[in-house]
């Protein structure tokens, strides 16, 4: 991440102008936090600890195999 | 499995982990086969974390290297899952002589299985006999030992607590 002055307060003089050149450069890209749908915190002891009573295991997207092919699932996520 | 496949940190989409999470809980639904392809799953998403957090600790850079802690965490809680559901199946197998009948469970809202499922369950066993975890028991025991003695987990792992527990998981235990 870059953190940048305000172009309103960089200068004139050599160093700036080298800065806002540099800024021009296409391998230089701002920051700005791609968000991905990433899973709430994974707390592996916690996950281990529910485990082990496996019918109160709760998963928010559950699959219901008995209407669900479950190879169709696994295929499924090829698309 | 190719979304794992194009990049194994895709296990951490919700939608993704969830269908390995809902496989592994309904185990004793799915077909020996399917079974197959999803250890092998398993094991090519830990494999490639692990080529893949070699790499970054490599070049130093922690926060690159920390980000694969989490990916790694779900693969090994996965693999730790799989072993364990299809050890109870093996140990109930050798016990009675045959694949055990699917028992009866609960689905969504607590409703019992259907007939319907608990028929088609039953083929699933049918269709378990041509797969034998054992024949995968060493590949998967070479993973692990290939995971503890490559990775320098106490660069993942910094205190003991959680360090402990990701190779107590790993190992099965």
């Amino acid at each position: 991440m870059y953190v940048l002055q305000s172009p309103s307060v960089i200068g004139n003089n050599a160093r700036d102008r080298r800065v806002r050149v540099d800024l021009l450069k296409p391998n230089i890209c701002f920051s700005t936090t791609t968000t991905t749908p990433t899973m709430p915190a994974f707390e592996l002891q916690d996950e281990l600890h529910a485990l082990q009573d496996i019918e109160t295991y709760e998963i928010p997207t559950d699959r219901d195999f008995s209407t669900e092919d479950p190879e169709a699932l696994l295929e499924g996520l090829k698309k | 499995m190719e979304a794992v496949a194009d990049s194994s940190d895709n296990i951490a989409e919700p939608e993704v982990f969830d269908v390995y999470r809902s496989l592994l809980k309904h185990s004793d639904m799915v077909p020996g086969p399917i079974m197959s392809k999803l250890l092998d799953s398993i094991s090519s998403g830990l494999q490639a974390e692990l080529e893949a957090t070699l790499r970054d600790i490599d070049t130093g850079d922690q926060q690159t290297y920390m980000s694969h802690k989490q990916p790694f965490e779900m693969y090994a809680f996965l693999l730790h899952w799989f072993v364990s559901a299809v050890e109870k199946v093996k140990v109930s197998e050798e016990g009675e002589g045959q694949a055990p009948a699917p028992k009866a469970r609960k689905g969504k809202g607590g409703k019992a299985t259907t007939s319907k499922a608990a028929g088609r369950a039953g083929a699933n066993k049918r269709v378990d006999t041509t797969w034998t975890w054992r024949e995968q028991i060493a590949p998967t025991l070479q993973l692990i030992s290939k995971i503890l003695n490559r990775l320098q987990t106490q660069r993942i792992w910094t205190t003991t607590a959680e360090r402990d527990t990701f190779v107590k998981c790993v190992l099965l235990i």
